[in-house]
């Protein structure tokens, strides 16, 4: 019965307690007993555990029986916890009716917390304000309030408590989740639409997406459709989540599930889109969709060009269960034949490239990240330009737009003169203050997506300590003085090296880049110069000298193994140098401007 | 096949050098007792596995083995004697840290066969002995060469650090001088070298010290190589020079792959392709049950250590021992590489052998960094 039914998912901003509330909520509703439940059940991937973060939205069902006649079937839809997935946020949160908006007592809100609230609200949400850790020596509850009802314009009365540590506070937490939260809508009649939000690739039975059911019903046998691809697949299988997926007889109006149909290629299952059946069709799909499109590129490289077949297939695995990352064959001079790649954002790039690494055994090398251009020629030619290599010569180009973000910071107030100066060097735009309270001020900007992939984020934690959270959104193209900067590497052009830079960087930006590269190259048996150029003019340079001598040392009995040993070790550390003409350049140099220290 | 060698480490000095990773301790006569005792033990428990074999040299090492009494180096030779074979030529070799030379040794030495005495040195400079943190000075070194050479029995080898860090040319031409009228047999020059671990390592870590210029050092380097090799010394491996016939012949088992046995602790034995070694530590080896850790070295292992021994030696290292014709096509492909990226001759092959000119040497660890991978399959 849908009445019975509560969909929801909760918005926190990392280690703020999502995954320690939601064990206590398993734990108390009896779902699971304690001494049973892995820690922290949410997060299952290694890597996301490692990283404390959620990428993928991993559903669960589980059931309150408030009292002996009662019970509630509760669906809690886990949201990404990182600003590259953003969207992916926003339609976890459309497959519910509320979210818990949960907030470290000690912390208070974030800037992620409050874009991912006001996504909340769009979507007519419930919301429930909660505070948690409120068992902790510095909890600032008054404060914290006042966050939140500025926020979301609750009333005190309606701010939760809770200690996800003690179990403090749970109880009540659910009986409001039952309360406020209203069931879905009763539509089981209508033609069927079910929201993609999420889906995974099996080995056995293909891409399986995960949906909310907003209207009709689907049942093994029907045929599906979905609406931006219009293949039609035949379902073999839905199901719930309990931990394990569980099949049912059907998924109808109001359910949260998973259906099987033997989908190959999980690039058919869209996040945002909706199914329908052939049996019982929509006309129109549900609002909201959005092609996720890749704001952030850059190439990938097997180190040895032998391993190119390697990495091909590699890719197209991680592919099956990763729908937003994108890439196609490329060639670079320097590097061979290699890929280049799309991805969400920066993390989403360090996420494939750990992956690919770590799961697949790959040996890469990974150019400098780039976002995408817009270059308008004096034909008044557009061309989208998502390598430097494909830069059109200077002399060619009318204008060149680059995309830009809004961004949201939120700070301790004291901290705002180290902002103001960070987001001037990146060519930020001031766009407008808010004090959320009297210590906690939200900032607003507008910059160039390509200043905050580099190191803007570890930036910001820096000269704020930790406090400063980010959140950003992709607004559109501006134009821009850019220039791109080349490289020379032994006189000879290293195209994987090319960079994008804004003019009056360019100076700066190249002697820091040829000085790090000098550090990075080790040293021949000749002197190497690097060079940074625009154009054919050289605007730095810095040499690598030539090796003139080996401290070699001594040699008997008791060195040899040791001393062999040695060389085995750098025997390897080969495996991860790239030959390019004469000189052998470490993988590290390939993303060197990432490393740029200030100069001070 | 060449015999095999006997090495003997004797663990202890009289002050430990800042920049020396060798083992060794300071301890009292009873300990030096004791490690006598227990030396000896090894030798005659270990010695029957050997019965049949053939040595030809003995090198005591250390540490400072005259930092021990006379006796306990008769006492090690004569248990040596009592249980393995020796050719009736066997080089027996002793190192002497000169701050303890005395002719009443020397004499003791001279009688139990000891006829070649490596004298560390180091260099005769007070300032730069200073540095090194020796605890002889420059006349000490004299005065225990005076003492060796007046024997007429002993072959001498000195010991030369070189590159240090504020040495001049006329620094190191001063020493040589010394050697130049010494003219022992046989010279090790070692360009200082800051191991890991040492108290010297750190100080070029933390710039307390700082690192020499390679520019003058390769230069340094060069002169000492034209000084001798006019004074009629042949280089025969990087960093050891000799007279025509005075090679050392234990050393050199090192570098061809002979076999050799090491007794005490922290030496290292090998016997075909096993290598074994005893624990680094004093204590360890005085309670005589710890098992010596070994390694069996691989094909693809013994060709890298053949390379790598073998350019530091005249002789070289043997292209042919890469068996498969693609690799030592590569292999070769890649000297003339090395030599045409350099725009000098580092490397050149003579009659099958590859070998470092005197350029090569003072690159000599690139090259072999930029060789070892080329002899397995590319
Ligand atoms: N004292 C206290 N610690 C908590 C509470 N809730 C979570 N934590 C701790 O806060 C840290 C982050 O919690 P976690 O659930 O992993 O946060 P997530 O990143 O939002 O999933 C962990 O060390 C938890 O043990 C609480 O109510 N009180
Ligand atoms: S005397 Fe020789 S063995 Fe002893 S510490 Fe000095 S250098 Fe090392």
């Amino acid at each position: 019965m849908a009445e019975n039914i509560r969909n929801f998912c909760i918005i926190a901003h990392i280690d703020h307690g999502k995954s320690t509330l939601a064990d206590r909520l398993l734990e108390y509703t009896g779902t699971l007993k304690s001494f049973q439940m892995k820690e922290q059940i949410l997060d299952d991937m290694d890597l996301e555990r490692e990283r404390g973060i959620t990428i993928k939205s991993h559903p669960i069902q589980f059931e309150y029986k408030p009292d002996s006649k009662q019970t509630y079937i509760l669906n809690l839809i886990d949201t990404p916890g990182h600003v590259d997935f953003s969207y992916e946020v926003s339609r976890s949160l459309a497959a519910c009716e509320g979210a818990l908006l949960l907030v470290d007592a000690t912390q208070g809100v974030e800037a992620q917390t409050v874009s991912n609230t006001y996504m909340a609200l769009e979507n007519d949400l419930e919301i429930i304000p909660v505070i948690n850790k409120i068992d902790l020596q510095g909890a600032q509850i008054d404060s914290v309030k006042h966050q939140l009802m500025d926020l979301t314009g609750c009333k005190e009365e309606d701010i939760l408590l809770t200690s996800a540590k003690t179990g403090q506070g749970i109880p009540e937490l659910l009986q409001a989740i039952i309360t406020r939260i209203p069931p879905p809508k009763q539509d089981a009649d209508k033609p069927t639409r079910a929201l993609i939000f999420d889906s995974v690739f099996d080995n056995y039975r293909g891409a399986i997406p995960y949906i909310r059911i907003f209207e009709g019903c689907i049942t093994p046998g029907q045929r599906m459709k979905c609406f931006t691809t219009k293949h039609v697949y035949e379902v073999t299988e839905v199901g719930k989540f309990h931990f394990k997926k569980v099949p049912t007889k059907e998924l109808k109006a109001g359910d949260v599930g998973y259906l099987v149909a033997q989908i190959k290629n999980i690039q058919d299952l869209k996040v945002g889109d909706t199914i329908t059946t052939l049996e019982n069709e929509a006309k129109a799909p549900l609002k909201g969709y959005k092609e996720m499109k890749p704001m952030v590129f850059s190439g990938l490289y097997p180190v040895n060009n032998d391993d190119y077949e390697e990495l091909r297939q590699s890719l197209e695995k991680l592919q099956l269960n990763d729908a937003s990352l994108r890439y196609e064959p490329e060639t670079s001079e320097a590097l061979g034949f290699g890929f280049r790649c799309g991805f969400l954002g920066l993390l989403h790039l360090e996420i494939v490239q750990e992956r690919l690494e770590r799961e697949f055994g790959q040996n890469l090398v990974t150019t400098i990240p780039n976002v995408e251009y817009h270059v308008r020629d004096r034909q008044g030619n557009v061309i989208s330009v998502d390598t430097p290599s494909k830069m059109p010569e200077m002399g060619e180009i009318d204008v060149i737009e680059e995309p830009y973000v809004k961004v949201e910071i939120i700070t301790p107030s004291e901290y705002i003169g180290n902002l103001m100066t960070l987001t001037q060097e990146k060519r930020a735009m001031y766009i407008n203050t808010h004090y959320l309270d009297p210590t906690k001020v939200q900032l607003i900007y507008e910059l160039p997506l390509s200043e905050i992939i580099y190191d803007f984020y570890d930036k910001l934690k820096t000269v704020s300590r930790g406090y400063a959270s980010l959140d950003y959104g992709f607004i559109g193209y501006k134009p821009a003085k850019l220039v791109k900067l080349d490289i020379l590497i032994n006189n000879e052009p290293v195209d994987a090296l090319s960079l994008i830079v804004h003019q009056d960087h360019a100076y700066y930006q190249a002697r820091r880049l040829v000085q790090k590269l000098r550090s990075l190259i080790p040293r021949h048996l000749f002197e190497i110069p690097i060079q940074a150029a625009i154009g054919n003019k050289v605007i730095a340079r810095e040499n690598v000298k030539a090796l003139r001598k080996n401290v070699t040392a001594k040699c008997y009995g008791g060195d040899i193994t040791r001393k062999r040993k040695l060389l085995e070790k750098q025997k390897e550390g080969k495996k991860r140098m790239k030959q390019v003409g004469r000189v052998q350049i470490p993988q590290e140099a390939f993303l060197a401007i990432l490393q740029l220290e200030d100069e001070k | 096949m060449e015999k095999p060698g006997i090495y003997i480490h004797i663990p202890f000095c009289l002050k430990k050098c800042p920049y020396c990773n060798f083992y060794s301790v300071i301890a009292d006569r009873n300990t030096h007792r004791l490690f006598v005792q227990t030396l000896c033990d090894e030798i005659l428990q270990k010695a029957p596995s050997y019965k049949k074999v053939e040595f030809d040299t003995v090198y005591i090492g250390g540490g400072t083995p005259n930092s021990l009494e006379s006796d306990a180096i008769v006492e090690i030779l004569s248990t040596l004697y009592k249980v393995l074979t020796f050719s009736h030529e066997t080089e027996i070799t002793l190192e002497l840290n000169p701050e303890c030379v005395t002719k009443k040794d020397l004499d003791v030495y001279r009688k139990r066969g000891i006829h070649r005495l490596s004298l560390g040195t180091q260099s005769f400079l007070d300032k730069e002995l200073a540095f090194l943190g020796r605890i002889h000075t420059k006349e000490k070194n004299l005065q225990a060469i005076q003492y060796i050479q007046s024997f007429k029995t002993f072959s001498l080898s000195c010991d030369i650090i070189m590159g240090l860090p504020e040495q001049t040319k006329d620094d190191l031409q001063r020493s040589l001088e010394y050697i130049d009228t010494i003219h022992p047999e046989h010279l090790s020059v070692y360009l200082l070298t800051a191991e890991e671990g040492t108290p010297l390592y750190s100080w070029f870590q933390q710039g307390i010290i700082s690192q020499p210029d390679e520019e003058r050092v390769k230069e340094l380097w060069l002169f000492v190589h034209e000084f001798l090799i006019e004074r009629g010394y042949e280089h025969y491996e990087v960093s050891n020079y000799s007279l025509s016939g005075y090679r050392s012949r234990h050393n050199s088992k090192y570098w061809n792959n002979t076999n050799y046995l090491g007794f005490g602790p922290s030496a290292h034995s090998k016997w075909g392709n096993i290598r074994f070694w005893n624990p680094t530590s004093l204590e360890t080896y005085l309670q005589k049950n710890s098992e010596p850790e070994f390694e069996i070295i691989t094909d693809e292992q013994t060709m890298d250590e053949r390379l790598m021994l073998g350019l530091r030696t005249q002789e070289g290292f043997n292209v042919n021992a890469i068996s498969k014709k693609k690799t030592k096509e590569n292999f070769l492909k890649t000297v003339y590489a090395l030599n045409h990226d350099a725009g000098k001759v580092l490397l050149k092959i003579d009659r099958g052998f590859l070998k470092a000119t005197l350029e090569g040497w003072t690159v000599l660890d690139t090259l072999v960094e930029q060789l070892v991978e080329k002899l397995i399959e590319p």
